[in-house]
C-alpha cells in the first residue's frame, strides 16, 4: 500500500463523512424520493463492504477444503444468493445508520467520526506494514484493513459508550410510559412522512429505553437489569460503529470494483493450496 | 482468474512527493472545514403542521389546524342547530300552557254573561254610567268587571307566573342538555387524538403555551345561563298584566261588532222607556186611592219597573247572550294570539342573545389569537 493511495482513501472518505453529514444536515426537509436514493446509494456501500468481506471469506474457505482445480471453484465462489444475503444485511444496516445519523444530537459525532475515517486507511497501511513479515502478500492489505477496522471499532465504540454514560438525557422518574414514549415522539419532525415514521419508531424506542433505566436501574439489587440495560446500550451503539465501518469499506472497495479488479484473490498462487 | 499484481508507482520521487504533499494539505484544509462547519451548522428542522392542544376533563387532545377548524365549525352548528331546536320545544310549551290558561278563561265566560244580563248588572252599570257622565268615575265598568270577573288573580297571574318558570326552567334544561349533548359527541370524536398529558418539565417551552382548554369554554357557556331566565316579564307585558286583559277583551269584543253592541244599546234604551210607561201605568193603578194613593203609586211604579226591567233583560238574554259569548271567545282568541306573539318575541330576543354570545365564546375559544 502506497502513501499516495492512503491519502486518496482518507480524502475520499472524508468526503464519505462529509456527504453522511450533509444527510444529517438536511435529511429532514428532504423529500422521499432523495431519501430513498441516499438509502439506496448507503445500501450499496454498505452492501459492497459486506460482499467483499463474504467473497474474500468463501474463498479462503474454498482454498482451504477445495483440492486445486476443482469446478466446484467457480459453483460455490459467491453469486446471486450471497449478493442477495449480504445486500438485505445492508439495507438494514445502512438504515439503521441513517436513522441514526439523522438523530445525532451533539457535534463531538461527527469529528469522532470523522477522525475514524482519518484513520482507517492509515491505520490499514501501518498494520500491514507491520504484518508484512508474517503475511501472505496477497492478504496483507486486506487483514491490515480488517484489523484497523476491528480496532477503530473498539475505539470508537468504547468512545460512543462513554459518551453516552455522561450524556444528558430527558428526566422520565415521574412520568408514565405513554407520556415518555409520547414526549419523545412528538419531538420528531420530518418532510418525508415514511422518515417521519421511522423517526417516531426510534425516539419511541429511546424513550422506552431511558424509561426502563430510570425506573429500574436506580435502584438498589437490581444487577441483571443494570446488566441488559448497558448491554442494549453497547448494542446499539455497536450497530451504528458497524455499519459506518461497513460503508468506510465500502468506500474503499469501490475503486477496485470500478477497475473490475478482485481485492485478494487466494484460488492460486498464495500457498494456501 | 490470474491475480494481477497493481503497478506500483515510484512514491520517492521529487514530483511525488509534491503532489503527496499538496493532497495531504488539502485533506487538511477539508477536515479543517469540515471541524468547523461540524461545530457552527445545526441541522435544518422541518416544522410540520401546527398542532393544537386541546384540554378537556384533565384529558389533553392533539388537533391538526384542520381538525380544529372543524371542531369549531362542529361546536358553532351544534350550539346552532340546538338554539333552533329548543326554540321550536320553547313554542310548543308556550303554546300548551296558553291553551290551557285561556280554557280556564273560557270556563269564565257565561259567569260574566250571567252578571252581564241581571239586574245588579244592569243598575250597576247605568249606575255608573251616570257616575262616569259627571266626571265623578273614570274608565269602562263593564270592562272592569270583564277583568274581574274573567281574569281573577289565582287564575290570570298564578297562571302567567307558572308559564314564565315553566319557560325559564326549559330554557335552562335545554342549555344543559345542549352542553351535555355536545360534550359527549366531542369526547366520542376526539378519542382518536387524544394524547398524554404533557410533563410539566420537559414539555413547558414547547406544548405548554399552546394548550386550550375546552374546559374553560364549557365554564363560559355556563355561565350564559344567568342570561336564560325572564324575570316578571310575563307578568307585566301589555296583555298579561293585571286588570289589563280584561279591558282589551272587552274594547275587542265592542269592536268586533258595532252592530251588536249598537243592538244592547237599543235593548237599554227599549228598557228605559218600558220602564217609564210601566211605572206610569202601575201609579194609575193607586188613583183611586185616596190620601195613601201616592205612596201606593210609588210602590207600584217601583214593583213595576223592576219587573219591567226583569222581563226585558230575560228578553235581552235570550236573544243575545250567545252572540255575546261568541263575540267574546273570539276576542278571547285574538287576545291569546296577540299575549302568544309576545311572549314569544320576548323568548326570541332571549334565545337570540343566548345564541349569540355562546358564538362570540365559541369563536374566541377556537381563535389562535386568544390562546390561553
Amino acid at each position: 500500500m502506497r502513501i499516495n493511495q492512503m491519502l486518496k482513501q482518507m480524502l475520499g472518505l472524508a468526503a464519505l463523512t462529509a456527504a453522511l453529514w450533509l444527510v444529517y444536515l438536511y435529511g429532514r426537509v428532504l423529500s422521499s424520493p432523495w431519501l430513498l436514493l441516499m438509502w439506496v446509494a448507503s445500501s450499496a456501500l454498505v452492501g459492497l463492504g459486506l460482499w467483499q468481506r463474504a467473497k474474500i471469506r468463501r474463498r479462503v474457505w474454498l482454498a482451504a477444503y477445495l483440492q486445486p482445480g476443482s469446478g466446484a471453484f467457480r459453483l460455490l465462489r459467491g453469486g446471486v444468493l450471497m449478493a442477495l444475503g449480504q445486500g438485505l444485511v445492508a439495507i438494514v444496516m445502512s438504515l439503521y445508520l441513517l436513522l441514526a445519523v439523522l438523530r445525532f444530537e451533539a457535534d463531538w459525532q461527527w469529528s469522532a467520526l470523522l477522525c475514524a475515517a482519518l484513520a482507517l486507511p492509515m491505520l490499514a497501511l501501518l498494520l500491514a506494514r507491520l504484518l508484512q513479515a508474517q503475511v501472505q502478500t496477497g492478504f496483507r492489505e486486506e487483514l491490515g484493513l480488517r484489523l484497523a477496522l476491528n480496532m477503530l471499532a473498539g475505539a470508537l465504540l468504547l468512545y460512543f459508550v462513554w459518551r453516552a454514560l455522561g450524556a444528558q438525557y430527558a428526566d422520565f422518574r415521574d412520568a408514565s410510559l405513554e407520556q415518555a414514549v409520547w414526549y419523545a415522539v412528538s419531538s420528531e419532525q420530518a418532510r418525508s412522512p415514511q422518515l417521519m415514521t421511522l423517526l417516531e419508531m426510534a425516539a419511541a424506542s429511546d424513550a422506552l429505553q431511558a424509561w426502563l433505566a430510570q425506573r429500574l436501574l436506580p435502584k438498589p439489587g437490581t444487577s441483571v437489569w443494570q446488566a441488559a440495560g448497558w448491554c442494549i446500550v453497547l448494542a446499539r451503539e455497536a450497530l451504528f460503529v458497524w455499519s459506518y465501518l461497513l460503508l468506510c469499506r465500502g468506500a474503499l472497495a469501490l475503486p477496485s470494483l470500478l477497475r473490475r479488479a478482485p481485492a485478494v484473490n487466494v484460488e492460486e498462487p498464495h500457498g494456501l493450496r | 482468474m490470474a491475480y494481477a499484481e497493481p503497478t506500483i508507482a515510484p512514491t520517492n520521487t521529487p514530483q511525488a512527493r509534491v503532489r503527496q504533499a499538496f493532497l495531504a494539505f488539502f485533506i487538511v484544509l477539508v477536515c479543517t472545514l469540515l471541524f468547523t462547519q461540524f461545530m457552527n451548522q445545526r441541522p435544518r428542522q422541518w416544522t410540520g403542521e401546527p398542532v393544537q392542544v386541546l384540554t378537556l376533563d384533565e384529558q389533553y387532545y392533539q388537533l391538526n389546524r384542520s381538525q380544529m377548524a372543524w371542531l369549531e365549525s362542529f361546536t358553532s352548528e351544534h350550539f346552532s342547530i340546538a338554539q333552533v331546536s329548543n326554540r321550536a320545544g320553547l313554542e310548543r310549551q308556550i303554546d300548551a300552557q296558553l291553551d290551557s290558561l285561556f280554557a280556564r278563561v273560557s270556563e269564565r265566560l257565561p259567569l260574566f254573561a250571567d252578571w252581564y244580563y241581571s239586574l245588579s248588572g244592569e243598575y250597576s252599570r247605568m249606575a255608573m254610567a251616570v257616575l262616569s257622565s259627571g266626571k265623578l268615575v273614570e274608565g269602562d265598568f263593564v270592562a272592569r268587571k270583564a277583568a274581574e270577573v274573567l281574569f281573577p288573580e289565582p287564575v290570570w297571574q298564578g297562571g302567567l307566573a307558572q308559564l314564565e318558570n315553566d319557560s325559564n326552567a326549559l330554557i335552562l334544561a335545554q342549555q344543559v342538555q345542549t352542553r351535555a349533548a355536545w360534550l359527549s359527541q366531542v369526547r366520542s370524536l376526539l378519542v382518536a387524538q387524544r394524547v398524554p398529558a404533557p410533563l410539566p418539565t420537559l414539555d413547558q417551552a414547547r406544548q405548554g403555551a399552546d394548550t386550550k382548554p375546552l374546559d374553560a369554554l364549557l365554564l363560559e357557556l355556563n355561565e350564559l345561563d344567568a342570561l336564560s331566565p325572564l324575570r316578571n316579564r310575563v307578568a307585566v307585558s301589555s296583555l298579561g298584566a293585571a286588570g289589563l286583559a280584561g279591558p282589551a277583551l272587552w274594547r275587542a269584543v265592542a269592536a268586533r261588532n258595532a252592530m251588536a253592541s249598537a243592538r244592547v244599546v237599543a235593548a237599554g234604551s227599549a228598557r228605559g222607556g218600558s220602564r217609564l210607561g210601566g211605572a206610569a201605568a202601575g201609579a194609575m193603578l193607586c188613583a183611586p186611592g185616596g190620601p195613601l194613593a201616592l205612596a201606593c203609586a210609588a210602590g207600584a211604579g217601583v214593583v213595576t219597573w223592576l219587573a219591567t226591567d226583569w222581563l226585558l233583560l230575560q228578553l235581552d238574554e235570550a236573544w243575545n247572550r250567545d252572540e255575546l259569548l261568541n263575540h267574546m271567545e273570539v276576542a278571547l282568541q285574538d287576545l291569546r294570539a296577540g299575549l302568544q306573539a309576545e311572549l314569544l318575541a320576548a323568548y326570541e330576543a332571549r334565545l337570540a342573545a343566548i345564541d349569540s354570545a355562546s358564538q362570540a365564546i365559541i369563536s374566541q375559544s377556537f381563535s389562535p389569537r386568544t390562546s390561553r
